[in-house]
């Protein structure tokens, strides 16, 4: 049930220059919040800058009733946030949206993170190791120095793979292209595994294939969904991968928002109804988690 | 306890505290956090002819004190209104006002008249002022002959409380409000949000999709209280002053400058118990000051 907490302030640290990890003791948060769900935090009483800021659920704990937020200082308010000393209190809004959803069919998924959108994917991550899945991470940023969460997700027991665009740390250039080599490996792993069984087995006839199917392959890898997280052309081009190789996503979007409850319509997104029309969607309130089949791109 | 009904030409209201259009939705999203049959008057987010799917994004951008919005009137239209939005509302027991907005005066037409007779309906409010639309919208409000005349065509439709909600945009607001009273308008709102702009200046471009939008939040504060205050002394119908409003104190100062109600607008995006702590506050200054009526405060700055 969202709700406002007041929560306390325990850490606040950068991570790197103008990246900060926040802790605050918030157990009914802790409890209630899903990864994918996101919380608006107040800046200030004196409202201005005025409005409460989104952040997704970087972390939860509900044993020690801990949550915690990753944030970039980009303007006012997280410049003044980044100040903030622990023991304060801090006004938060929250659990907010709907978060991302999984099924015990899937045993194995993928997670691609863009720039802070890695944030959400750590609990998300952790949800998915409870739940006995493999889990493989794609991280994407600008440079090595924005990345984060790679030793948790390793201790959370993930595979994790790199890119940032200046080739500091891992693949240089965007992480689609790693993310796309995976699954074409393993679509064509599982292709020829297959063949080489039915040729084995005497049945099938091999040498006739000429056309290889990746779409079916990657079906038969056990890897039958995607999530993702960042800003909305890095979620465009990690969907059109995913589409290619009839791969499920669900992308969670940011998007500037003033109320975060569904009220003001401000963060605004189209998407595609089953019969074809589209609707216009709220990313705080129906989202911010979408499938990549329903959303409806623009430019 | 101070007394803090009020009512505005025939608005019956157990309290002057309203939500403005635009920022309440059509209340579902706070019933969440209190009963919204405690607000004095829902204005329900704007009402268009046929279904409305709003500008692109970015339709927010914050600034000092304040933010624009470029919302675009997104809304299910006017008959998913009465079917859907409005039985719910009067479920809550909520005190409803339609908000209209027409392309054209025949649409201002054809919505008052279907909101006739709607159930539970307690007033209409008429937004000649919205400045993120390209057809009608504030075009309608800051030409005194065509706000004069958007009032006319209304009034013949409806029996209803008729608000008529104000554009700040223009150089003299009362010219506005007088053109509108002599055409039957029986309660002003104002005031609408003040056009304005932001400029990325990383990509060189105005930030929101549709490059201006409305600015509201504190700082238009003193720009509502100054317009309330002019129209006041301009007009003899009841006002509902708006603009910046985010606790009693600003309240208390809108009804000193001649309002009988006040409507509470981005606030409840900031903080979405706003108005119940606003009514809270307000009642205990009354008893604080010893006043046995919030009608009794209506206006004393005039003087």
């Amino acid at each position: 049930m969202k709700a406002i907490h007041q929560a306390s302030l325990l850490k606040n640290k950068a991570l790197a220059p103008h990246l900060y990890e926040m802790e605050l003791l918030a157990p009914t948060l802790a409890a209630e919040g899903k990864p994918g769900q996101f919380v608006m935090v107040r800046i200030n009483e004196n409202r201005d800058p005025l409005l409460r800021r989104p952040f997704g659920l970087a972390g939860l704990d509900p044993e020690s009733g801990r949550i915690r937020l990753i944030y970039q200082v980009v303007g006012r308010g997280t410049q003044q946030m980044s100040q903030w000393r622990t023991g304060r209190t801090v006004d938060i809004l929250g659990p907010l949206g709907k978060g991302f959803t999984w099924t015990g069919e899937s045993d194995r998924v993928i997670l691609a993170g863009g720039g802070l959108g890695i944030a959400p994917l750590l609990p998300l991550a952790q949800s998915l190791r409870d739940a006995g899945k493999d889990v493989i991470v794609f991280l994407g940023s600008r440079s090595e120095a924005l990345l984060f969460g790679i030793d948790a997700f390793h201790e959370m027991g993930c595979q994790v793979q790199l890119a940032t665009e200046d080739g500091s740390c891992g693949f240089k250039g965007f992480l689609t292209t790693p993310l796309e080599h995976f699954l074409c490996a393993q679509a064509l792993d599982s292709v020829f595994l297959k063949a080489k069984a039915a040729s084995e087995s005497g049945q099938g006839h091999t040498h006739s294939h000429t056309h290889v199917n990746l779409r079916e392959g990657l079906a038969q890898t056990g890897y039958h969904q995607l999530y993702a997280c960042g800003p909305a052309p890095f979620l465009k081009a990690v969907s059109a991968v995913a589409q290619r190789y009839a791969l499920p996503s669900q992308l969670s979007f940011e998007e500037r928002m003033a109320c975060g409850i569904g009220a003001c319509m401000g963060c605004a997104i189209q998407i595609k109804n089953e019969d074809g029309t589209i609707k216009t969607c709220r990313v705080c309130s129906d989202g911010p988690v979408f499938t990549g089949e329903e959303v409806q791109w623009n430019g | 306890m101070a007394d803090l009904n009020v009512n505005l030409a025939g608005l019956q209201m157990a309290n002057p505290v309203l939500a403005a259009s635009g920022c309440f939705g059509f209340g579902r999203e706070f019933n969440d956090f209190f009963p919204i049959r405690q607000v004095g008057g829902i204005m329900v987010k704007g009402l268009t002819l046929a279904p409305c799917a709003g500008n692109p994004t970015p339709r927010i951008a914050e600034t000092p004190a304040g933010m624009l919005n470029s919302i675009g009137l997104q809304n299910p239209g006017v008959d998913a209104f009465l079917s859907t939005e409005l039985p719910w509302l009067v479920q809550q027991e909520a005190s409803v006002v339609a908000n209209i907005n027409g392309h054209s005066l025949e649409d201002f037409e054809e919505i008052a008249r279907r909101l006739q007779g709607a159930p539970g309906l307690k007033a209409i409010e008429v937004n000649i002022s919205c400045p993120n639309v390209s057809h009608g919208g504030m075009f309608f409000g800051t030409d005194p002959a065509m706000a004069a005349e958007v009032t006319r065509r209304v009034r013949k439709h409806t029996t209803l409380p008729l608000i008529i909600k104000l554009s700040p945009n223009v150089t003299d607001i009362t010219e506005i409000a007088r053109a509108v009273v002599s055409e039957g308008a029986d309660i002003l709102s104002l005031i609408n949000t003040l056009l304005g702009m932001v400029i990325d200046i990383k990509t060189r471009k105005p930030l929101l999709a549709r490059k201006v939008g409305g600015l509201s939040g504190p700082a238009v504060k003193p720009v509502a209280l100054r317009m309330v205050w002019q129209v006041a002394q301009a007009v003899d119908v009841p006002i509902i002053g708006m603009g910046g409003i985010t606790n009693a104190q600003d309240a208390i100062e809108f009804f000193m400058a001649g309002a009988s109600a006040v409507a509470v607008g981005c606030s409840s995006f900031v903080e979405p118990m706003s108005i119940p702590q606003i009514i809270h506050e307000l009642s205990a200054w009354l008893d604080q000051e010893g006043y046995a009526s919030v009608r009794d405060i209506v206006g004393l700055a005039l003087e």
